[in-house]
Protein backbone atom coordinates (compact mmCIF):
# COMPACT_ATOMS: atom_id res chain seq x y z
CA UNK A 1 0.00 0.00 0.00
CA UNK A 2 1.35 3.37 -1.04
CA UNK A 3 1.89 6.05 1.62
CA UNK A 4 2.01 9.78 1.04
CA UNK A 5 4.67 11.90 2.67
CA UNK A 6 2.07 13.45 4.98
CA UNK A 7 0.80 10.03 6.09
CA UNK A 8 4.39 8.84 6.56
CA UNK A 9 5.26 11.74 8.87
CA UNK A 10 1.95 11.39 10.74
CA UNK A 11 2.69 7.67 11.12
CA UNK A 12 6.11 8.43 12.61
CA UNK A 13 4.51 10.80 15.12
CA UNK A 14 1.78 8.30 15.98
CA UNK A 15 4.03 5.26 16.36
CA UNK A 16 6.74 7.19 18.19
CA UNK A 17 4.50 8.54 20.95
CA UNK A 18 6.59 6.76 23.60
CA UNK A 19 9.87 8.25 22.34
CA UNK A 20 11.06 11.42 24.10
CA UNK A 21 9.90 14.46 22.18
CA UNK A 22 13.38 15.74 21.27
CA UNK A 23 14.43 12.35 19.89
CA UNK A 24 11.25 12.03 17.86
CA UNK A 25 11.64 15.57 16.53
CA UNK A 26 15.21 14.77 15.40
CA UNK A 27 14.07 11.54 13.75
CA UNK A 28 11.27 13.30 11.84
CA UNK A 29 13.64 16.09 10.76
CA UNK A 30 16.08 13.48 9.44
CA UNK A 31 13.42 11.80 7.28
CA UNK A 32 11.94 15.15 6.21
CA UNK A 33 15.42 16.10 4.98
CA UNK A 34 15.82 12.80 3.07
CA UNK A 35 12.41 13.32 1.41
CA UNK A 36 13.25 16.95 0.61
CA UNK A 37 16.47 15.83 -1.08
CA UNK A 38 14.44 13.42 -3.21
CA UNK A 39 12.00 16.28 -3.97
CA UNK A 40 9.03 14.36 -2.64
CA UNK A 41 6.11 16.74 -2.00
CA UNK A 42 3.55 16.66 0.80
CA UNK A 43 1.01 14.64 -1.18
CA UNK A 44 3.52 12.56 -3.15
CA UNK A 45 4.07 8.92 -2.37
CA UNK A 46 7.18 7.93 -0.45
CA UNK A 47 9.31 4.98 -1.67
CA UNK A 48 8.22 1.55 -0.37
CA UNK A 49 11.37 1.23 1.79
CA UNK A 50 10.09 4.08 4.00
CA UNK A 51 8.06 2.07 6.47
CA UNK A 52 7.31 4.22 9.51
CA UNK A 53 6.44 1.25 11.75
CA UNK A 54 9.76 -0.45 10.98
CA UNK A 55 11.67 2.81 11.44
CA UNK A 56 10.21 3.40 14.92
CA UNK A 57 10.62 -0.25 15.90
CA UNK A 58 14.30 -0.31 14.88
CA UNK A 59 14.93 3.00 16.59
CA UNK A 60 13.44 1.69 19.81
CA UNK A 61 15.41 -1.54 19.63
CA UNK A 62 18.71 0.15 18.86
CA UNK A 63 21.16 1.55 21.41
CA UNK A 64 20.32 5.02 20.09
CA UNK A 65 17.54 5.23 22.62
CA UNK A 66 19.95 6.83 25.07
CA UNK A 67 17.55 9.43 26.44
CA UNK A 68 15.15 6.80 27.75
CA UNK A 69 17.95 4.76 29.34
CA UNK A 70 19.23 7.85 31.14
CA UNK A 71 15.68 8.65 32.25
CA UNK A 72 15.22 5.16 33.68
CA UNK A 73 18.52 5.33 35.55
CA UNK A 74 17.49 8.68 36.97
CA UNK A 75 14.12 7.28 38.06
CA UNK A 76 15.78 4.42 39.96
CA UNK A 77 18.27 6.87 41.47
CA UNK A 78 15.51 9.28 42.50
CA UNK A 79 13.34 6.52 43.91
CA UNK A 80 16.21 4.97 45.84
CA UNK A 81 17.11 8.33 47.33
CA UNK A 82 13.49 8.82 48.38
CA UNK A 83 13.35 5.35 49.95
CA UNK A 84 16.61 5.95 51.83
CA UNK A 85 15.29 9.34 52.94
CA UNK A 86 12.11 7.78 54.32
CA UNK A 87 14.06 5.07 56.17
CA UNK A 88 16.50 7.62 57.59
CA UNK A 89 13.60 9.86 58.63
CA UNK A 90 11.86 7.17 60.67
CA UNK A 91 14.18 7.10 63.73
CA UNK A 92 14.40 10.90 63.71
CA UNK A 93 10.64 11.02 63.69
CA UNK A 94 10.48 8.56 66.57
CA UNK A 95 12.80 10.71 68.68
CA UNK A 96 10.81 13.82 67.79
CA UNK A 97 7.56 12.13 68.73
CA UNK A 98 8.92 11.03 72.11
CA UNK A 99 10.19 14.51 72.94
CA UNK A 100 7.22 16.45 71.63
CA UNK A 101 4.35 14.25 72.63
CA UNK A 102 2.90 14.91 76.10
CA UNK A 103 0.53 11.95 75.82
CA UNK A 104 2.20 8.55 75.53
CA UNK A 105 -0.84 7.13 73.76
CA UNK A 106 -0.27 9.34 70.75
CA UNK A 107 3.21 7.92 70.06
CA UNK A 108 2.08 4.46 68.91
CA UNK A 109 -0.83 6.01 66.97
CA UNK A 110 1.53 8.42 65.22
CA UNK A 111 4.06 5.71 64.48
CA UNK A 112 1.34 3.45 63.14
CA UNK A 113 0.09 6.12 60.72
CA UNK A 114 3.61 7.00 59.61
CA UNK A 115 4.53 3.34 59.16
CA UNK A 116 1.51 2.85 56.89
CA UNK A 117 2.57 5.83 54.78
CA UNK A 118 6.18 4.60 54.62
CA UNK A 119 5.08 1.03 53.82
CA UNK A 120 2.77 2.16 51.02
CA UNK A 121 5.56 4.32 49.62
CA UNK A 122 8.15 1.53 49.74
CA UNK A 123 5.90 -1.13 48.22
CA UNK A 124 4.63 1.17 45.48
CA UNK A 125 8.10 2.40 44.56
CA UNK A 126 9.64 -1.06 44.42
CA UNK A 127 6.80 -2.56 42.41
CA UNK A 128 6.74 0.36 39.99
CA UNK A 129 10.49 0.29 39.40
CA UNK A 130 11.05 -3.43 39.03
CA UNK A 131 7.71 -4.72 37.78
CA UNK A 132 6.17 -2.06 35.60
CA UNK A 133 9.10 0.22 34.73
CA UNK A 134 7.04 3.37 35.27
CA UNK A 135 8.56 6.67 34.24
CA UNK A 136 10.54 8.75 36.72
CA UNK A 137 8.11 11.67 36.59
CA UNK A 138 5.27 9.59 38.02
CA UNK A 139 7.50 8.09 40.71
CA UNK A 140 8.89 11.46 41.61
CA UNK A 141 5.39 12.97 41.97
CA UNK A 142 4.27 9.93 44.01
CA UNK A 143 7.27 10.27 46.32
CA UNK A 144 6.70 13.99 46.75
CA UNK A 145 2.99 13.46 47.56
CA UNK A 146 3.83 10.81 50.17
CA UNK A 147 6.54 12.94 51.74
CA UNK A 148 4.16 15.93 51.83
CA UNK A 149 1.54 13.68 53.51
CA UNK A 150 4.09 12.55 56.10
CA UNK A 151 5.26 16.13 56.70
CA UNK A 152 1.67 17.39 57.02
CA UNK A 153 0.92 14.63 59.49
CA UNK A 154 4.05 15.50 61.47
CA UNK A 155 3.20 19.22 61.44
CA UNK A 156 -0.40 18.72 62.56
CA UNK A 157 0.65 16.21 65.20
CA UNK A 158 3.43 18.49 66.49
CA UNK A 159 1.08 21.48 66.57
CA UNK A 160 -1.52 19.60 68.60
CA UNK A 161 1.20 18.26 70.90
CA UNK A 162 2.69 21.73 71.42
CA UNK A 163 -0.74 23.24 72.14
CA UNK A 164 -1.48 20.49 74.64
CA UNK A 165 1.93 20.95 76.27
CA UNK A 166 1.56 24.74 76.54
CA UNK A 167 -1.99 24.54 77.85
CA UNK A 168 -0.95 21.99 80.48
CA UNK A 169 1.94 24.18 81.60
CA UNK A 170 -0.34 27.20 81.68
CA UNK A 171 -2.96 25.48 83.79
CA UNK A 172 -0.31 24.06 86.15
CA UNK A 173 1.19 27.51 86.75
CA UNK A 174 -2.24 28.99 87.25
CA UNK A 175 -3.24 26.33 89.74
CA UNK A 176 0.05 26.64 91.57
CA UNK A 177 -0.27 30.40 92.00
CA UNK A 178 -3.96 30.02 92.68
CA UNK A 179 -4.83 32.71 90.18
CA UNK A 180 -8.16 31.95 88.64
CA UNK A 181 -8.74 35.16 86.78
CA UNK A 182 -7.76 33.92 83.28
CA UNK A 183 -10.36 33.43 80.61
CA UNK A 184 -11.97 30.08 81.27
CA UNK A 185 -13.70 29.98 77.86
CA UNK A 186 -10.43 30.20 75.94
CA UNK A 187 -8.86 27.67 78.22
CA UNK A 188 -11.76 25.27 77.62
CA UNK A 189 -11.09 25.48 73.86
CA UNK A 190 -7.60 24.06 74.25
CA UNK A 191 -8.19 21.35 76.81
CA UNK A 192 -11.54 20.38 78.17
CA UNK A 193 -10.05 17.88 80.63
CA UNK A 194 -7.91 20.57 82.22
CA UNK A 195 -10.90 22.89 82.29
CA UNK A 196 -12.88 20.49 84.45
CA UNK A 197 -9.86 19.94 86.70
CA UNK A 198 -9.58 23.68 87.03
CA UNK A 199 -13.30 24.01 87.84
CA UNK A 200 -13.10 21.37 90.56
CA UNK A 201 -10.02 23.01 92.04
CA UNK A 202 -11.69 26.39 91.98
CA UNK A 203 -14.59 25.11 94.07
CA UNK A 204 -12.17 23.55 96.52
CA UNK A 205 -10.18 26.76 96.67
CA UNK A 206 -13.29 28.87 97.32
CA UNK A 207 -14.30 26.58 100.14
CA UNK A 208 -10.77 26.78 101.55
CA UNK A 209 -10.92 30.58 101.26
CA UNK A 210 -14.28 30.66 103.03
CA UNK A 211 -12.93 28.43 105.80
CA UNK A 212 -9.84 30.58 106.14
CA UNK A 213 -11.88 33.76 106.26
CA UNK A 214 -14.26 32.41 108.88
CA UNK A 215 -11.31 31.09 110.91
CA UNK A 216 -9.66 34.49 110.78
CA UNK A 217 -12.95 36.16 111.72
CA UNK A 218 -13.31 33.84 114.71
CA UNK A 219 -9.75 34.47 115.79
CA UNK A 220 -10.25 38.23 115.59
CA UNK A 221 -13.50 37.94 117.48
CA UNK A 222 -11.84 35.84 120.18
CA UNK A 223 -8.95 38.26 120.41
CA UNK A 224 -11.29 41.21 120.67
CA UNK A 225 -13.25 39.45 123.38
CA UNK A 226 -10.02 38.69 125.19
CA UNK A 227 -8.94 42.30 124.89
CA UNK A 228 -12.25 43.46 126.24
CA UNK A 229 -11.91 41.04 129.17
CA UNK A 230 -8.38 42.23 129.79
CA UNK A 231 -9.49 45.85 129.66
CA UNK A 232 -12.31 45.17 132.12
CA UNK A 233 -9.87 43.45 134.47
CA UNK A 234 -7.49 46.44 134.32
CA UNK A 235 -10.35 48.85 135.10
CA UNK A 236 -11.44 46.71 138.01
CA UNK A 237 -7.86 46.60 139.38
CA UNK A 238 -7.55 50.40 139.15
CA UNK A 239 -10.83 50.82 140.99
CA UNK A 240 -9.61 48.54 143.77
CA UNK A 241 -6.35 50.49 144.13
CA UNK A 242 -8.24 53.75 144.44
CA UNK B 1 24.87 -10.15 1.34
CA UNK B 2 25.94 -10.99 4.89
CA UNK B 3 24.26 -9.22 7.80
CA UNK B 4 26.43 -6.57 9.38
CA UNK B 5 26.92 -6.31 13.10
CA UNK B 6 26.21 -2.92 14.79
CA UNK B 7 29.95 -2.43 15.37
CA UNK B 8 30.77 -2.95 11.70
CA UNK B 9 28.03 -0.48 10.77
CA UNK B 10 29.47 2.04 13.24
CA UNK B 11 32.88 1.55 11.66
CA UNK B 12 31.51 2.03 8.13
CA UNK B 13 29.71 5.26 9.06
CA UNK B 14 32.76 6.63 10.89
CA UNK B 15 34.99 5.68 7.94
CA UNK B 16 32.79 7.64 5.50
CA UNK B 17 32.48 10.69 7.78
CA UNK B 18 36.22 10.58 8.52
CA UNK B 19 36.93 11.39 4.87
CA UNK B 20 34.67 14.47 4.73
CA UNK B 21 31.62 16.03 6.35
CA UNK B 22 28.48 14.51 4.85
CA UNK B 23 24.75 15.31 5.04
CA UNK B 24 22.07 12.73 5.74
CA UNK B 25 20.94 11.94 2.23
CA UNK B 26 24.52 11.71 0.94
CA UNK B 27 25.46 9.26 3.66
CA UNK B 28 22.24 7.37 3.08
CA UNK B 29 22.95 7.09 -0.65
CA UNK B 30 26.46 5.77 -0.04
CA UNK B 31 25.72 3.24 2.66
CA UNK B 32 22.18 2.00 2.01
CA UNK B 33 22.96 1.06 -1.55
CA UNK B 34 26.48 -0.30 -1.08
CA UNK B 35 25.87 -2.23 2.13
CA UNK B 36 22.32 -3.21 1.19
CA UNK B 37 20.88 -2.08 4.50
CA UNK B 38 17.32 -0.84 5.00
CA UNK B 39 16.32 2.82 5.27
CA UNK B 40 15.45 2.37 8.92
CA UNK B 41 18.91 1.08 9.91
CA UNK B 42 21.07 4.12 9.31
CA UNK B 43 19.39 6.72 11.54
CA UNK B 44 19.77 4.69 14.79
CA UNK B 45 23.47 4.20 13.95
CA UNK B 46 23.95 7.94 13.50
CA UNK B 47 22.17 8.69 16.79
CA UNK B 48 24.20 6.08 18.62
CA UNK B 49 27.47 7.56 17.35
CA UNK B 50 26.30 11.05 18.30
CA UNK B 51 25.35 9.90 21.79
CA UNK B 52 28.76 8.30 22.22
CA UNK B 53 30.40 11.55 21.18
CA UNK B 54 32.01 10.22 17.98
CA UNK B 55 29.94 12.40 15.65
CA UNK B 56 28.53 15.91 15.83
CA UNK B 57 26.19 17.80 13.56
CA UNK B 58 25.80 21.27 12.13
CA UNK B 59 23.12 22.77 9.89
CA UNK B 60 23.74 24.46 6.58
CA UNK B 61 21.28 26.05 4.15
CA UNK B 62 21.16 24.71 0.62
CA UNK B 63 18.68 25.94 -2.04
CA UNK B 64 16.38 27.28 0.66
CA UNK B 65 16.27 24.09 2.68
CA UNK B 66 18.23 22.80 5.60
CA UNK B 67 20.96 20.18 5.37
CA UNK B 68 22.28 18.56 8.53
CA UNK B 69 25.95 17.72 8.14
CA UNK B 70 27.67 15.03 10.14
CA UNK B 71 31.33 15.45 11.08
CA UNK B 72 33.72 13.33 13.09
CA UNK B 73 34.98 14.38 16.54
CA UNK B 74 38.42 13.74 18.11
CA UNK B 75 36.93 10.81 20.02
CA UNK B 76 35.49 9.53 16.76
CA UNK B 77 38.91 9.70 15.12
CA UNK B 78 40.43 7.66 17.93
CA UNK B 79 37.55 5.21 17.73
CA UNK B 80 37.90 4.69 13.97
CA UNK B 81 41.58 3.84 14.50
CA UNK B 82 40.61 1.25 17.10
CA UNK B 83 37.93 -0.12 14.77
CA UNK B 84 40.37 -0.34 11.84
CA UNK B 85 42.99 -2.18 13.94
CA UNK B 86 40.33 -4.58 15.20
CA UNK B 87 39.05 -5.02 11.66
CA UNK B 88 42.51 -5.91 10.37
CA UNK B 89 42.94 -8.58 13.05
CA UNK B 90 39.42 -9.87 12.48
CA UNK B 91 39.95 -10.03 8.74
CA UNK B 92 43.25 -11.89 9.15
CA UNK B 93 41.63 -14.48 11.45
CA UNK B 94 38.66 -14.90 9.10
CA UNK B 95 40.95 -15.25 6.09
CA UNK B 96 42.89 -17.93 7.87
CA UNK B 97 39.74 -19.85 8.78
CA UNK B 98 38.07 -19.49 5.43
CA UNK B 99 41.25 -20.08 3.42
CA UNK B 100 42.28 -23.01 5.64
CA UNK B 101 45.49 -21.16 6.39
CA UNK B 102 45.42 -21.92 10.12
CA UNK B 103 48.35 -22.37 12.53
CA UNK B 104 47.72 -26.12 12.63
CA UNK B 105 48.38 -26.42 8.87
CA UNK B 106 51.57 -24.44 9.25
Amino acid sequence: MKTTRKDFIDGLRREGYSIPLDDLKDLIEYYEELLDEQEIGKDDYVPDEYDYKKIIKEFKLSGAYKEVKTEKKTSVKKSLSLIILSIVCMPILLVLLIFISPGLLLIPIGLFVFSIIAFVFLVTSFSLIWSFGTSSTFLFILGIILIICACLYLCIYSLVAIIRFVSRKFSDIALKNKKFNFNANNFKKYTSKKYYEYKENREEFKEWQREKASKKENETKEKNEEDIINYDEIIDDEKEVR
Amino acid sequence: MLDLSPQVLDMCVLAVVNKKDVYGYELNSILVKTLNISESTLYPVLRRLQNKGYLRTYDKQYNGRNRRYYCITENGKMQIQTFLNDWENYKRVLDKIIGGDSDENN
